[in-house]
C-alpha cells in the first residue's frame, strides 16, 4: 500500500470528509480499518491524529453514527456507520466535486 | 546611569512590529483585535504571535494594511484557528496558565489592589483614620495569594482529574484561605499597632507592588514541560490534562477521545506519539462541545444564586425594604435568576442542534 497520496495534500485535506463518507457506504468500520482502506485508495498513510478529528466532527454533524463494539481477545474498537444525513451529504458532496472538474476543464480553442 | 528594561510580554514585539511596519497605529490595532479575538478562543500566546509574525512580511513588502490585505481581524483571526486545526498545529497548550511559581508574584499585585480597594472602602466607612492591626496588614496578602492559589490547585489537578474533583480541590483550598482570613482578622483585631491616616492604606499597596517586582526578578521562571512524550501512559495523561484545561469538553468526551487513540494505537502497532502528534497539537484538532460548554456556563451561573441571594436576605435584614442599597441587591437577585434561566434555555437548544461538519 503506497505511503504517500495520489494527489496533493491539500486536496486530501480538502476532500477527506466525503472520503471517510464514501468508505462507510459498504458498511460500518472502525477508524483503523477505515485508514488502511483509504490508504488503498490512494489517500496515502493517514495518521490518527488526521482521520479521528475528522470522524469527530462528521459524528456531532449526524452524518455518521458510532457505537463501541467488544472485539474479543483484542481492545474494544469504536465503529462508525454512515447515516441517512451522512449519505444525503456525500451526494450533494460528490455533485459538487464532479461540478468543480467540470468548471477546470477548459475547452480547446479552435 | 544604566537604565533597566521592563520585562516583555510575549505578544508585545510582534504588535510593536506592526505598529512600525508602516507607522500606523491602526495597524498594531488590527494585531491586537487579533490577539483579543484569539485569547477568547483560548489559543495560547506562542500560536498567536506565529499568526502575527508570518502575516506580517506581506504587509512590509506591499505598503498595504493588514486589514486591506486580510480582512476584518475577527474573521482572518476565525480562519487563522480552523487552518491550524486542519493542518494539526497546537492551539492550544499543555500547561495550566495560573503556575505555581506565579502564586506569590501575581498574589502581590492582587495585594497592591486590594490595598488601594480597602482605602476607598475604609475612607468611606470610617473617614481618615484607621487602626493598624496585623490582620489589616496581611488581609491583601493573604487574600490576593489565597485566591491565586486556588487557581492554581484547580487547574493543577484539572490536567489529571476530573473537573468536578479539581473544583472541589479549587473550593476546598479557598474555603481554607477564608478561614485563615477570618482567622486573621478576629485573633488580632484587639491588638492595635498604630492609629494612623487612612492613606497610609496606599503606602501599604506601594509596598505590595515593590514586593512583587522583586518576586518576579528573585524567583526563577518556569520551565516549559518537555515537548518528548516518553510513553504512550504519558502522552494520554497529557492528552487528558490538555483537553479538560480548555473547558469546553465534557469528560465523557475526553475519555472517549483518549480511549480510541489508544484502541487505533494498538490495531496499528504505532506509538500515540508517531501516529497522533503531540498530546496539545492533537488537542487542538477536535472542535468544541457546545453542549458541554453551554452546559458549565449555566452551572456557573446556578452557582451565583445561592451567594447573592445570601447576601441580598442580609442586607434586607439589616437595611429594611426602605434601603435603596438592599432594592440594588434585590434587582441583582432577578438579574442572576433570569441569566440563569437564559443560560439553562441555551444549554438545553444546544443539546438538541447538530453542528454543522
Amino acid at each position: 500500500m503506497p505511503e504517500t497520496a495520489r494527489w496533493p495534500a491539500a486536496w486530501v485535506r480538502a476532500a477527506l470528509d466525503l472520503a471517510v463518507l464514501g468508505s462507510l457506504v459498504p458498511g460500518p468500520r472502525h477508524g483503523y480499518a477505515l485508514a488502511q482502506e483509504l490508504q488503498d485508495r490512494g489517500f496515502g498513510r493517514l495518521r490518527g491524529g488526521s482521520l479521528y478529528p475528522v470522524l469527530a466532527r462528521l459524528e456531532e454533524a449526524g452524518h455518521v453514527a458510532a457505537g463501541w463494539v467488544d472485539a474479543g481477545s483484542g481492545p474494544a474498537r469504536k465503529d462508525y456507520r454512515l447515516t441517512a444525513e451522512g449519505r444525503a451529504h456525500l451526494a450533494e458532496g460528490l455533485a459538487s466535486w464532479a461540478d468543480l472538474g467540470e468548471a477546470l476543464r477548459m475547452e480547446e480553442g479552435p | 546611569m544604566s537604565r533597566t528594561r521592563r520585562p516583555e510580554g510575549p505578544l508585545t514585539p510582534v504588535l510593536r512590529a506592526y505598529r512600525e511596519a508602516r507607522g500606523r497605529g491602526e495597524d498594531q490595532a488590527w494585531a491586537e483585535q487579533v490577539v483579543l479575538t484569539l485569547a477568547r478562543e483560548e489559543v495560547s500566546p506562542q500560536p498567536i504571535v506565529d499568526e502575527l509574525r508570518d502575516a506580517l512580511p506581506l504587509v512590509r513588502e506591499t505598503g498595504e494594511g493588514p486589514a486591506e490585505l486580510y480582512g476584518p481581524a475577527r474573521e482572518w483571526a476565525a480562519e487563522r484557528v480552523a487552518d491550524r486545526a486542519e493542518r494539526g498545529l497546537a492551539t492550544v497548550d499543555s500547561t495550566p496558565d495560573a503556575r505555581w511559581r506565579d502564586v506569590p508574584v501575581v498574589g502581590s499585585v492582587a495585594a497592591c489592589l486590594v490595598s488601594l480597594l480597602m482605602m476607598l472602602v475604609w475612607l468611606l466607612r470610617d473617614g481618615l483614620t484607621v487602626e493598624l492591626t496585623w490582620g489589616l496588614l496581611l488581609l491583601p496578602l493573604l487574600a490576593g495569594t489565597g485566591v491565586v492559589a486556588a487557581l492554581a490547585t484547580w487547574e493543577s489537578v484539572l490536567t489529571r482529574r476530573r473537573a468536578g474533583v479539581a473544583a472541589a480541590a479549587g473550593l476546598g483550598v479557598a474555603a481554607a484561605v477564608v478561614a485563615g482570613l477570618a482567622w486573621l482578622l478576629l485573633g488580632t483585631r484587639d491588638a492595635v499597632l498604630a492609629t494612623t491616616s487612612t492613606f497610609a492604606l496606599a503606602l501599604l499597596a506601594v509596598g505590595y507592588a515593590l514586593l512583587a517586582g522583586l518576586l518576579e526578578r528573585v524567583l526563577p521562571q518556569a520551565g516549559r514541560r518537555d515537548t518528548a512524550a516518553p510513553d504512550d501512559e504519558v502522552w494520554s495523561r497529557e492528552l487528558a490534562g490538555t483537553l479538560r484545561l480548555r473547558l469546553d469538553l465534557s469528560e465523557a468526551r475526553v475519555t472517549e477521545i483518549v480511549r480510541e487513540a489508544r484502541a487505533h494505537a494498538a490495531r496499528s502497532g504505532a506509538g500515540l506519539r508517531e501516529e497522533f502528534g503531540t498530546p496539545a497539537s492533537y488537542a487542538s484538532r477536535f472542535s468544541r462541545d457546545r453542549v458541554a460548554r453551554a452546559r458549565r456556563a449555566a452551572w456557573g451561573w446556578t452557582a451565583l444564586v445561592p451567594v447573592v441571594v445570601l447576601l441580598t436576605v442580609d442586607r434586607l435584614v439589616s437595611g429594611g425594604g426602605g434601603d435603596p442599597v438592599s432594592w440594588f441587591w434585590v434587582l441583582l437577585t432577578v438579574a442572576v435568576c433570569w441569566s440563569v434561566a437564559t443560560a439553562w434555555r441555551r444549554a438545553r437548544r444546544e443539546r438538541g442542534r447538530p453542528q454543522a461538519a
